[in-house]
């Protein structure tokens, strides 16, 4: 039977059983960064995804289509982009959604994950 | 640091209209700062920039010859965002008997400071009688008799706090003596209430008199040092049922009055404002007949309940009693009302299609697109282009893709924003999309088009205009003649704009659709049109158009999605009257037209269509001439399928015709997709295992009694898949084929009709 997710599902506190140890989450991220997901690593996902706006990186398309720069939102009001120091380029937006999916799994586990 | 490119030079424009016939005019206002000089060239858009990459279109803009391109001295232009209501003043008006005003409010945000309810106050003589919210939400007035009465002006607060998002009845007497006396009542907002009462009274020692300038409620009227008025002190939240006295009204008088309601004439009134008068329109009528009628100024929302609003009815024009409020927002932006700062008289010889003013300072460049129409006198194609302005109107500066906590969510992507898209972040004055709320949280229901339109542009991502240029370049590779037309002109035209037209293509996501643009497609179509819908979530929603200012729409939404829904009251559209709400709802769904409707979107992967057998049926065998694939647009510049973003199945329910074939379905869509479904539908999901899967692309084909035809792919993605491999690909072959059949002037047959 298909699963239905609804917003208020989204977002919410981690599923129990998600933690550092889930190793294979993060190899179907990396493998994988679209599409369909397994439902761990998708509540992962909406809980790494779901945070305030405050602070949140974001993608600044350089002027030539061809590059993203890793940037963040302030972290307080009023809202305004901001630099970040020695920010990583992109030139292949999957590894970009690596690269943060890697942070946010550090600021959630405290290291970021272990090749699986 | 307001964007990521370092770069203070900033320049943004918008013209006064999104089409011109050749040998008519257009006007741009350009507004820069941060640079002395800015360049200006008119460009005919052929293809969009939207990225390198093997499959993707070369960028193409032809610069033209025109008298408006080159340098300008850069000039900058402010935006005073804030709605009010504008009354003529009388010169200044004595009031030997002294002065009451009385008013039923509802803030909806206190928490932005002094806020103006009522001013009759005059900064430059510094005389009149103003009332407002202060900063804690109490109620305050400021007075003055001139500055040649010695003084100046002076400000009293009040200890009347006024609630968030409750109605209170307001009286603000002024006593010849300066004696000044506040009476509040709160209007229950249910039967299990009480009503509070307060009163107040201060010394101000100012005798009460009507400043020279004119009457504004909802903001204050000053002057900028260019000396331009504009609003000031805006307020947030509703207004009802103002009235102006020429003497003192005592407590007992003011309880009387709050007690008859807002929807009672008052007698005696020497001004008494009815909202529930012209709730279509701008005008503020004074119903004492004492002449001091006003206009509303950049369009507070008109057509919400007021303090007395019943439940009775959701339709303003049955019970216009009930809603007599405005809603005013600090944000509320009706038109820039920059000067124009270039006028391009159109060639007579220029192709009909897309152009833009392109505007450069500084490093920072901004686009202001139009289209040029085919010559009155007729078309000069067999194919019309339709582009979508009243979507873009909608979608106009769609703040939330920024500011929202969810964006990253629902998209299942970083979100990815360039310096355009910042310029709602530096520039918040330049207003909201109808996805947006305002300060308040209320719901945007009005866009506009006369103000700078961060993304209405031929650069960036793969979305609306630029998603749109896709499909001209791929009308430009195949060498076929086009005319362009906008919503704009269908809806103010009707059937006629497209009647002498083959074949009507749509745009990627044609989605707000107003009653006039509905009967004009299917018009057409019952004439024997043929109609390629290469989009996705078309014919979605019901967009209005405001019946005399051209570029301005109003968006209700009473219905699904409940994302942004509107507040209950708010059921039928200010401008026309008409419900509001999907089509669906309305009991026209785009599967009448189309043949499909709308089922969910996904904003992370993209997807492919499988064939079906109907796909071997002969009446679809002009489809697939030469295709022999089985998967159809496993391939695509967005998101890597020419299924998604946006996608719309068949439903026989709401109108899909019985003799469609349905010749193509996507399938294994990502999880993202079951989100939208689970946000949309809030229910148990089907458990039928044999049932289709609801989530799901259907590409289809019918003709029509008319001879005419449709085919509709039910995909925004499908136009990002046209150019993969230099055109040469499945996507391009079923869109080829179709457009050439559908040009052929030989009538299709109703199935029915060969037995």
């Amino acid at each position: 039977m298909t699963k239905i997710r609804t917003a208020s599902d989204a977002a919410g506190r981690l599923p129990p059983g998600i933690g550092a140890h889930r190793t294979d989450l993060a190899a179907e991220f990396r493998e994988r960064p679209f599409g369909r997901h397994s439902p761990d690593l998708q509540a992962l996902l909406d809980h790494m995804r779901g945070g305030p706006i405050h602070g949140k990186y974001f993608l600044w398309l350089a002027d030539d289509h061809s590059r993203w720069v890793l940037a963040r939102f302030s972290d307080s009001p009023p809202l305004t982009p901001q630099a970040i120091p020695d920010a990583p380029v992109f030139d292949d937006i999957e590894e970009a959604e690596r690269y943060v999916f890697d942070r946010r799994w550090a600021d959630l586990f405290g290291a970021e994950p272990e090749a699986s | 640091m307001w964007n990521l490119a370092n770069s203070e030079a900033a320049v943004m424009a918008y013209a006064d209209r999104q089409s011109v016939r050749p040998g008519g005019t257009i006007d741009f206002k350009v507004s820069c700062i941060g640079a002395d000089d800015y360049r200006a060239d008119i460009v005919r858009l052929l293809s969009p920039a939207v990225g390198p990459g093997p499959h993707t279109p070369s960028f193409r803009e032809v610069e033209l010859d025109t008298p408006v391109g080159g340098e300008h001295p850069a000039v900058y232009q402010p935006i005073y965002p804030g709605s009010y209501v504008l009354i003529p003043g009388r010169g200044g008006t004595e009031l030997p008997r002294g002065f009451t005003v009385c008013l039923n409010v509802y803030p909806t945000r206190l928490e932005s400071g002094r806020q103006t309810l009522f001013s009759a106050f005059d900064d430059r003589t510094e005389s009149g009688i103003a009332l407002f919210i202060d900063g804690n939400g109490r109620l305050g007035v400021t007075l003055g008799a001139g500055t040649d009465e010695g003084g100046g002006a002076g400000t009293f607060h009040s200890r009347i706090a006024l609630e968030e998002n409750r109605w209170t009845s307001v009286a603000v007497s002024c006593a010849p003596d300066g004696a000044v006396r506040f009476h509040a009542a709160s209007i229950p907002s249910n039967l299990l209430e009480a009503p509070r009462r307060e009163h107040d009274e201060l010394a101000a020692g100012r005798a009460p008199v009507l400043g020279p300038g004119p009457i504004s409620m909802g903001a204050r009227i000053a002057t900028d040092g260019e000396g331009r008025a504009h609003p000031t002190s805006c307020f947030n939240g509703r207004i009802e049922r103002v009235r102006m006295f020429d003497r003192v009204l005592d407590r007992t008088e003011a309880a009387d009055l709050f007690g008859r309601g807002p929807a009672a004439p008052a007698e005696g009134a020497l001004a008494d404002w009815d909202f529930s008068i012209g709730i279509d329109g701008e005008d503020a009528a004074d119903a004492s007949g004492n002449g001091w009628d006003g206009r509303t100024r950049n369009l507070p929302t008109r057509g919400v309940g007021g303090s007395n609003w019943s439940g009775g009815a959701k339709d303003w024009r049955e019970r216009p009693e009930e809603y007599g409020a405005i809603h005013f927002h600090e944000d509320d932006l009706s038109d820039a009302g920059w000067d124009t700062s270039l006028t391009l008289e159109v060639p007579d010889d220029w192709p009909s299609g897309c152009y833009a003013g392109r505007f450069r300072a500084g490093g920072a460049e901004f686009y202001t697109p139009f289209a040029v129409l085919p010559p009155a006198d007729g078309p000069t194609a067999e194919v019309v282009f339709l582009l979508p302005t009243a979507t873009y109107c909608a979608y106009a500066n769609l703040r939330i893709r920024l500011t929202s906590q969810w964006n990253e969510l629902i998209h299942g992507r970083l979100t990815v924003l360039d310096d355009t898209d910042l310029l709602m972040l530096r520039f918040p004055e330049i207003g909201r999309s109808t996805y947006d709320s305002h300060t308040d949280g209320s719901t945007v229901v009005y866009s506009s088009m006369h103000r700078p339109v961060t993304n209405f542009r031929p650069k960036g991502r793969i979305y609306k205009f630029c998603q749109d240029l896709l499909i001209v370049a791929w009308l430009e590779a195949e060498g076929v003649p086009f005319d362009v037309i906008t919503d704009d002109d269908l809806d103010r035209l009707g059937a006629e704009a497209v009647a002498p037209y083959r074949t009507v293509i749509t745009s990627s996501h044609p989605e707000y659709i107003s009653t006039g643009i509905f009967d004009a497609v299917e018009s057409y179509l019952r004439g024997g049109g043929r109609l390629m819908y290469i989009g996705g979530n078309g014919f979605w929603h019901r967009f209005a158009y405001h019946p005399r200012r051209p570029g301005v729409g109003e968006v209700r939404r009473t219905d699904l999605p409940r994302l942004w829904i509107s507040d209950v009251s708010q059921g039928h559209h200010s401008f026309t009257g008409e419900a509001g709400g999907t089509w669906i709802g309305l009991g026209r769904a785009p599967q009448m037209i189309t043949g499909v409707g709308f089922v969910t979107q996904g904003f992370d992967e993209c997807s492919y269509y499988r064939r079906t057998e109907a796909s071997r049926d002969e009446r679809a065998s002009f489809i697939f001439e030469g295709v022999d694939d089985e998967i159809i647009g496993g391939f695509g510049l967005l998101q890597n399928g020419a299924a998604g973003y946006e996608i719309d199945r068949t439903d026989a329910g709401l109108g899909t015709p019985a003799h469609a074939l349905v010749v193509a379905s996507s399938e294994n869509h990502s999880n993202l997709y079951d989100l939208m479904v689970g946000a949309l539908e809030d229910t148990l999901p089907v458990t039928d295992p044999e049932a289709p899967d609801r989530i799901r692309a259907d590409m289809l084909f019918f003709e029509t009694p008319g001879g005419g035809a449709v085919f509709s792919v039910g995909s925004i993605a499908w136009s990002g898949s046209l150019s993969y491999n230099g055109y040469d690909n499945n996507t391009a072959a079923v869109s080829r084929n179709v457009l050439r059949r559908f040009l052929d002037p030989a009538p299709f047959e109703m199935p029915g009709a060969r037995a």
